[in-house]
């Protein structure tokens, strides 16, 4: 039984419409050596921009760029890095885009303030003069959900981000508790308005985790995923998890590839995590024969993270 | 010459007043939708300022009656296809409309209140995976979903502060105030919502520890109430933001603490963010700082 179908089996109709999804035949994941913050993370990302043909997609394009901003503790791998969002907003701006915002809604933290400026964002952001949007409390605007695995007919995003051209998943590389892994897909959570759904965006949690997952990717339909997994987190992640070091941005057009391809790079077998294993019959690739590395071979990464109970499903 | 406290009050009044629609509330943000939480922090922080803003209530009470539902909830009209109020902002209006008698022209407080109270957290089974007690319902952001520490620190301080004006039901503040004893952290203070997970215990932290302390000053020399004190007043610098400095401003001063170092670090938080922008946190530090 396909895995959306046994996801969904409560629901009278398909979760989704497969006219409405392209899945190509083979993915491009690209990864690229970051050995550490101090590089110079915008030549990185720029020659992942090139390797992977999106600078013609992006040129007089507003690009938003949707870090992993949850909690701050000082030398933890929380949060995707500023230097990496740093690096973003320089390579999409050296590719043409028109403009570049950052934005993010934590789901645990409701003090986007603090974040910001604990974090070194807000003064990363404001030299560059790059705009940031607070997903939480932004204007918003109900549209349809491109799949209905939450059997939500409608959902109120924020109005930046459904006005902006190209969306890029930033994620930062952690094992999960809950969802197994927490990368490009799982990021997506963030663009929740809390001040609409709640902390942490309780309804979508009462909706199932894999549900709402595969819901949002359906409808935001991000363009782009870079994956900071220079520090990566092992063990009792998305919080409490240890950082271990990997010296990898890992970037794709297919969220799905990039986040099957970094599963397996961790140890993981992707068809084990639930939002994985469905996203692969309509988002994207996940099965290894049909994703193509640029850059870096995964040998070079490959390695087994350390994970927490109840989520200890999936090992390679 | 005006002290430098003052001179950081008007800038923020001025930015606030600035920021106020056409039909009387506030957005989050400059030119975004009026809102409940960033129109009740307004208005408690204009009022708190000294500011003469009698022009800005009737236009707020007009729209307080237009987003009033028959349940006596608060939605804002392009919410209300959600049908999901926001309970700890309702909570939050309700203790704005306890303070200001002047905004209960059209509104009915006492359907509000009717509203929060009759909003609950579901009830769980027992939890596998912490150690807490899931059958305690307190509030939650939106009815029905998991009980909250904030939500239900709102929730509190509306129902204690309506106590004043008519009957409230007392059994669900005693739910309230168990809910947040459970919930304690063991080094005092509160996290968001568990206070251990999977083994581990979780960390407090400031805003959420200033509210709930705001939320349980009536029960001053409660075990968690004085670690969760001493725990505020160890680390009422330790979060650099208009929101957990203000509401630690709010909480120390209901305590008889003291309070003109954390002013000083919040007009130089100003200074330095400007509060991202944010009328809610605006507001919020006029509050506090008047």
């Amino acid at each position: 039984m396909p895995a959306a179908v046994a996801l969904a089996s409560a629901c009278r109709r398909a979760p989704y419409r497969s006219s409405e999804f392209t899945v190509p035949s083979r993915s491009a994941v690209g990864l690229y050596p970051a050995a550490s913050y101090d590089l110079d993370l915008g030549e990185v990302i720029y020659r992942g921009l090139v390797d992977l043909g999106v600078t013609r997609s992006v040129q007089d394009r507003r690009v938003f760029l949707k870090p992993n901003i949850v909690e701050y503790e000082a030398n933890t791998a929380i949060n995707t890095s500023a230097a990496v969002v740093v690096g973003a907003v320089h390579a999409f701006l050296r590719a043409g885009a028109r403009q570049v915002v950052v934005g993010e809604g934590p789901g645990h933290r409701r003090d986007m303030e603090y974040l910001l400026v604990s974090t070194g964002l807000y003064d990363h952001l404001r030299e560059l003069r790059v705009q940031f949007v607070d997903l939480n409390h932004d204007d918003i605007r109900r549209v349809r959900l491109g799949s209905h695995f939450t059997r939500l007919e409608k959902i109120a995003l924020p109005v930046e981000l459904l006005q902006s051209d190209f969306v890029v998943s930033m994620p930062k590389l952690k094992t999960h508790h809950w969802a197994g892994i927490t990368a490009s897909m799982k990021n997506f959570f963030g663009v929740v308005p809390g001040a609409v759904y709640g902390w942490p965006k309780n309804i979508l949690h009462m909706k199932g985790i894999d549900n709402s997952i595969l819901d949002l990717n359906a409808t935001v339909k991000p363009q782009f995923t870079i994956v900071d997994a220079v520090t990566a987190m092992e063990g009792d992640g998305p919080i409490m998890g240890k950082p271990r070091h990997m010296g990898l941005l890992a970037m794709s057009t297919d969220l799905a590839a990039a986040d099957a391809t970094c599963a397996r790079l961790i140890g993981i077998d992707p068809r084990a995590i639930p939002y994985l294993a469905v996203g692969g019959e309509f988002l994207g690739n996940i099965r290894e024969s049909r994703i193509e590395h640029r850059g870096e071979r995964p040998d070079r990464y490959r390695t087994v993270f350390e994970r927490t109970a109840p989520s200890t499903v999936g090992h390679a | 010459m005006p002290s430098h406290d003052e001179g950081c009050v008007a800038e923020i009044r001025e930015a606030l007043t600035e920021r106020v629609n056409l039909d009387g509330g506030w957005g989050y943000y400059a030119g975004h939708a009026s809102r409940i939480e960033p129109t009740c922090w307004a208005l408690l922080g204009l009022r708190a300022s000294s500011l003469d803003d009698t022009t800005a209530v009737p236009p707020a009470a007009e729209l307080f009656r237009a987003w009033q539902r028959e349940d006596g909830l608060l939605v804002e009209p392009h919410l209300q296809h959600e049908n999901r109020p926001n309970v700890a902002f309702n909570a939050l209006a309700a203790w704005l409309l306890v303070q200001r008698p002047e905004l209960r022209a059209h509104v009915s407080l006492a359907k509000l209140v009717d509203g929060v109270t009759c909003a609950r957290g579901i009830r769980l089974p027992e939890s596998t995976v912490n150690r807490q007690d899931d059958a305690l319902q307190g509030w939650a952001w939106i009815d029905s979903t998991f009980s909250w520490v904030e939500p239900t620190c709102w929730a509190l301080l509306a129902l204690k502060a309506a106590a004043a004006i008519f009957p409230v039901v007392e059994t669900r503040i005693n739910e309230g105030e168990r809910l947040l004893i459970d919930r304690c952290c063991d080094s005092g203070g509160w996290n968001y919502g568990n206070s251990n997970m999977l083994g581990r215990t979780l960390r407090p932290y400031v805003p959420t520890t200033a509210v709930a302390l705001l939320a349980m000053k009536e029960r001053k020399g409660e075990a968690c109430v004085e670690r969760s004190l001493s725990f505020l007043k160890e680390n009422r610098f330790a979060e650099p933001s208009a929101m957990a400095l203000g509401l630690t401003i709010l909480a120390l001063r209901a305590f008889g603490e003291t309070v003109a170092d954390v002013k000083e670090m919040l007009v130089a938080q100003w200074r330095r963010t400007e509060f991202l922008d944010n009328a809610h946190l605006m507001g919020l530090a006029l509050y506090s700082l008047g």
